[in-house]
């Protein structure tokens, strides 16, 4: 017979204490001299030999209480076959431990993971040097960090703290595995978290909890000091010179706290906590700042500046270092446009106001030297070659008298790869150059004949059609016109017609072309034909036409994330690539999809603006892109202890905090149930040997003090 | 009778003064001394004849029969009384008594006052020998015969009884001057004393009697069977009665020297029933056997406990 803890055999020692206490008293009694002892002697020998063997089972009795005490506490194991069903059953030690990035969050140089390890190790101290140890990580997935015997372990360090959520449902799925190998033992799960985004099901837990006594350790702070940025957005995101840029940032202030840690923090401050300052900084300079005053909530905070240089911009967000250190700087990016382009092709120009269809649109967009709210007129008397559009954003044919193929395929190309262009079929037009070139790749679409009737611009009631806001009744109210074409439209894709004419003819008509739009007006741009130029709706309806085609969000992107191009059915045989933020280019291969051509690119490792190319032989288009880090959220308010409990049936939850253990909902660890027991046994011991002291070793009759 | 201090009693001539004061307590005011049928026990009437003592002449019944009849006495003559003190070890087992400031005061020493309560300690020994005083003074005043032994488990002192005054020095320097014995034995000193009075005499045992019982009733029954007047007088302190100890201890026997390692709150209940049933069981034969016994403690004070008992037997 062997001990597990041999030094607890002192405590037989104990045993003889009884007697010692006997022997004392005995010696200590007072002497009375009395006159005669002889009805004193009749009580006693009636009841001498009762006391006698009360008194000697009663020795004995404390005696063997004591000595099975201090044996409990010793653990004897026996090596006898005959005798190893004495032994006590193998324990196993199964020890999750959470260690995502929210356990990096700390207090007074100490972190929740620091107290985790903590924890893991009073526990894996505590065991006997046969029990099994089954130690588990949490983070980034469930991972079985030791399995073995308690003597042989070595050690906590291999474990650190990540950046990676809790795998909770994995992780009790393999601890689950484990312990169903050690049938037979007295198997104990200790789940070590801050327990603050638990999410594993309650079957899981139910599950686990038939296979071992499942012990949770929440690991608290006394308070902690974060500040985190949930969101930062910008809107618009892409705006041209001259531009306000405006945005909001999302914050989680969560400074202060009471003894209990974090789920406490209720929106009052803490004592001494300072205000959290937020820095807006836009490419490095410092914005703005803003002081956040401590407590628990969420705030909203708004920036704008004035973009004044075209490309990217960053705009960054910088909370102090705090104890989690997550979150602390988020960054977004505005695109800058130089002043849109928009190039005037007018086909009329004449020295009356009335008949020069550049007449308004000059007031909309201004002109070369006077941009206009951040557009800029470009004017040209011919239609310009594919290389004189690089930079223009909307193409405007003015009364236009002829297209050629040529350039009518040129313009369709360029729509389809995002530009924009609005022709304004005027009087002078040649409707049979017009259907065979411009229209004749657009299903059926075509121009029959001018008619000369005087006409109302109204809404379609259809609608479904992009810039939908604007084509309210209210705006078009007394817009007329005094002649149109008669549009075939029939079996037209892509094709809507928001305003019409009382017939139904369309007075505007919108054609989606790839990735661009084609936008005809069925009346000059001036005021020779229809009184539209006239209304305050016409520049409002030019400028969105105009930004229909470029005011694409930028590309944002998560760090690790695969981006995806579409070449939507274009010929891939072009040279691909992408140039990352340091300037390294990556070469891309197109992937076949059923309906055309994807490019993917997997590389976006690093936070920054890549720039994606495509260049052919006629072609060069660059579509830039941005790449944040990952977004990250860290619930440190919502530590939903009571739920986890109630989740895992039977499990005993160990509140370090309060120094205080519950059961079922609340409960005590087997630790502690043991050592109260001993505790309560000890004393009652204690109390039973003063209580026979005087009572039985000096005749009284037991129970009858 | 006040208690005094035990410096003082324990003087011979104090004992003396004891035994006056106590009398002479109980006798003070009264127009008679309740005493007299003591000796003078009426046995009969006869017809008055010629020659007889017309002091004789029961008057009420000549008043009622209008014929001369004169009472005639069993004992003409004085009483011959032998008291046997039990002076065995048992006998020196004092009680502890309070007694209050005010009565300790009243020693007689005004020049200093006692200012606080104070014990004294009161043997059965020292009470018995108060009540011996007591008795040999009263009965000395009534010209009776006293005499006193002393005994344990032998006869130690043996006074003859004489009814002159100056028989009382005797006996009071005797029973102050007498030593403990060892064991009590009631029985063997009954019957000696028995055997040497050869007239009928009023014989009164002041003990503890904490001996066999059966020997202590053979031996009374034996001094009733020889005519004679037993009286027994059991003298017990509070802590024999009552058992009060609360703490365990060593109880020794002093008379036998043995020893019992008690629990004394347990033992307490039936000590005192065993105790009662013994009182009980003496008081019943005694009175089957018209012989008196009275209980003493000596927690309670000697004239009153002699004066209740004296009042009881005038009226037997």
């Amino acid at each position: 017979m062997s001990f597990a803890n041999p030094l607890f055999l002192l405590g037989l020692l104990v045993a003889g204490v009884p007697l010692l206490l006997h022997v004392l008293k005995t010696r200590n009694l007072k002497t009375l001299d009395f006159p005669s002892l002889i009805f004193l002697k009749q009580v006693y020998r009636q009841k001498s030999f009762r006391l006698r063997i009360t008194q000697i089972l009663l020795l004995l009795t404390r005696m063997a209480l004591i000595t099975t005490v201090t044996l409990a506490f010793a653990q004897p194991y026996f090596q006898s076959a005959a005798l190893s069903f004495l032994n006590p059953r193998p324990r196993v030690h199964a020890i999750l431990l959470e260690n995502s990035a929210s356990t990096r969050a700390s207090f007074s140089k100490v972190s929740l993971f620091q107290r985790t390890l903590e924890t893991a190790r009073t526990l894996i101290a505590g065991a006997a040097n046969e029990d099994q140890l089954i130690l588990m990580s949490s983070s980034p997935v469930a991972r079985v960090v030791y399995e073995g015997t308690v003597e042989s372990f070595d050690g906590l360090e291999r474990i650190e703290p990540t950046w990676d959520d809790s795998d909770w449902n994995h992780a009790l799925d393999v601890m689950d595995e484990r312990l169903v190998g050690y049938p037979g033992s007295e198997r104990t799960l200790h789940i070590i978290s801050p327990f603050r985004a638990v999410d594993f099901t309650a079957d899981l837990a139910s599950t686990i909890s038939t296979r071992a006594q499942v012990v949770l350790h929440p690991i608290r702070l006394p308070a902690h000091e974060n500040a985190s940025i949930r969101s930062v957005t910008v809107q618009p995101s892409v705006v041209t010179q001259a531009m306000k840029v405006s945005g909001s940032a999302h914050i989680t202030v969560h400074v202060g706290g009471d003894a209990r840690g974090s789920s406490a923090v209720t929106g009052s401050s803490g004592a001494g906590s300072l205000p959290v300052q937020v820095k807006f900084l836009v490419d490095g300079q410092l914005l703005q700042t803003r002081d956040l005053p401590p407590g628990a909530r969420d705030e909203s905070l708004t920036f704008s500046f004035q973009a004044e240089t075209p490309g990217f911009h960053q705009i960054e967000i910088v909370l102090p270092t705090d104890s989690l250190s997550i979150d602390n700087r988020r960054e977004a990016f505005v695109e800058v446009l130089p002043h849109r382009r928009v190039t005037l092709v007018n086909g009329k120009k004449r020295a009356n106001p009335t008949g020069d269809e550049g007449t308004y649109l000059r007031r909309i967009f201004g002109t070369g030297s006077r941009p206009v709210d951040g557009f800029v007129l470009h004017e040209v008397l011919e239609i310009p070659r594919e290389g004189d559009l690089q930079g223009t954003d909307l193409l405007i044919l003015a009364n236009v008298e002829s297209i050629t193929k040529n350039q009518a395929q040129m313009i369709h190309g360029w729509c389809s790869r995002g530009g924009s262009t609005v022709v304004f079929l005027g009087d002078q037009i040649n409707l049979e150059a017009y259907n065979s070139s411009f229209f004749s790749g657009i299903g059926s679409l075509a121009l029959n004949n001018l008619v000369g009737l005087r006409s109302d611009w109204n809404v379609s009631r259809t609608g479904g059609s992009v810039l939908e806001a604007l084509f309210d009744s209210t705006y078009f109210k007394g817009i007329t016109s005094d002649q149109y074409y008669l549009i075939q439209t029939e079996g037209v894709d892509g094709l809507t017609s928001p305003l019409t004419f009382d017939d139904g003819t369309p007075a505007l008509a919108l054609i989606s072309r790839g990735r661009g739009w084609l936008v005809l007006v069925n009346s000059s741009a001036n005021t020779q034909t229809s009184n539209l130029p006239l209304f305050p709706i016409f520049p409002i309806l030019m400028s969105e036409l105009a930004r229909i085609s470029t005011d694409r969000p930028v590309r944002v992107h998560e760090v690790g994330e695969r981006v995806v191009f579409d070449l939507q059915g274009d010929d891939p045989e072009v040279i691909l690539q992408v140039q990352g933020p340091d300037g390294d280019l990556h070469r891309l291969e197109p992937e076949r999809t059923g309906t055309g051509f994807i490019v993917p690119f997997d590389n976006a490792d690093r936070p920054g603006v890549y720039v994606f190319t495509r260049k052919s032989r006629n072609l060069r288009e660059s579509i830039r892109f941005v790449v944040v880090p990952p977004l990250k959220e860290f619930d440190l308010a919502s530590a939903n202890l009571d739920e986890v409990v109630e989740l895992i049936p039977g499990a005993l939850l160990v509140n370090d905090a309060a120094g205080t253990t519950r059961s079922g909902k609340s409960g005590l660890t087997i630790l502690d149930f043991l050592l109260l027991g001993a505790a309560i046994f000890v004393l009652s011991e204690l109390m039973l040997i003063w209580s026979l002291e005087s009572l039985i070793l000096r005749g009284q009759e037991p129970g009858h003090s | 009778m006040e208690y005094l201090s035990s410096s003082l009693i324990r003087q011979l001539s104090q004992l003396d003064l004891v035994a006056r004061l106590v009398v002479d307590g109980m006798t003070s005011g009264q127009h008679m001394s309740p005493f007299y049928g003591f000796n003078i026990e009426f046995a009969e009437h006869r017809q008055y004849m010629p020659g007889d003592d017309v002091k004789h002449v029961d008057w009420k019944v000549l008043a009622k029969r209008e014929k001369l009849y004169v009472k005639q006495y069993e004992e003409s003559t004085s009483l011959k009384a032998m008291i046997l003190l039990d002076v065995s070890r048992s006998m020196e087992f004092a009680s502890r008594q309070l007694i209050p400031r005010e009565e300790s005061n009243a020693d007689g020493d005004s020049a200093n006052p006692a200012r606080e309560d104070r014990y004294v300690e009161i043997s059965k020994l020292l009470y018995s020998k108060y009540l011996v005083a007591a008795l040999s003074y009263l009965m000395l005043s009534q010209k009776d015969s006293v005499g006193v032994v002393t005994f344990s488990d032998q006869v130690h002192e043996f006074i003859i009884p004489r009814s002159n005054p100056g028989h009382l020095h005797l006996i009071l320097e005797t029973i102050d001057k007498a030593k403990t014995g060892k064991k009590t034995g009631i029985s063997e000193t009954l019957e000696r004393v028995a055997h040497q009075l050869k007239r009928r005499a009023l014989i009164v045992v002041i003990s503890d009697f904490l001996d066999d019982a059966e020997e202590l009733l053979r031996g009374i029954t034996y001094l009733k069977h020889l005519k004679h007047e037993p009286m027994l007088l059991q003298v017990l302190t509070p802590e024999e009665l009552e058992f009060p100890y609360d703490r365990p201890a060593r109880f020794i026997d002093m008379e036998d020297g043995s020893h019992l390692d008690l629990e004394p709150k347990v033992m307490r209940d039936e000590y005192k029933r065993l105790l009662g049933g013994f009182m009980e069981r003496v008081s019943f034969e005694c009175g089957y056997h018209k012989i008196d016994y009275q209980k003493f403690s000596t927690g309670d004070p000697v004239e009153l406990v002699l004066s209740r008992y004296l009042m009881k037997r005038s009226r037997m």
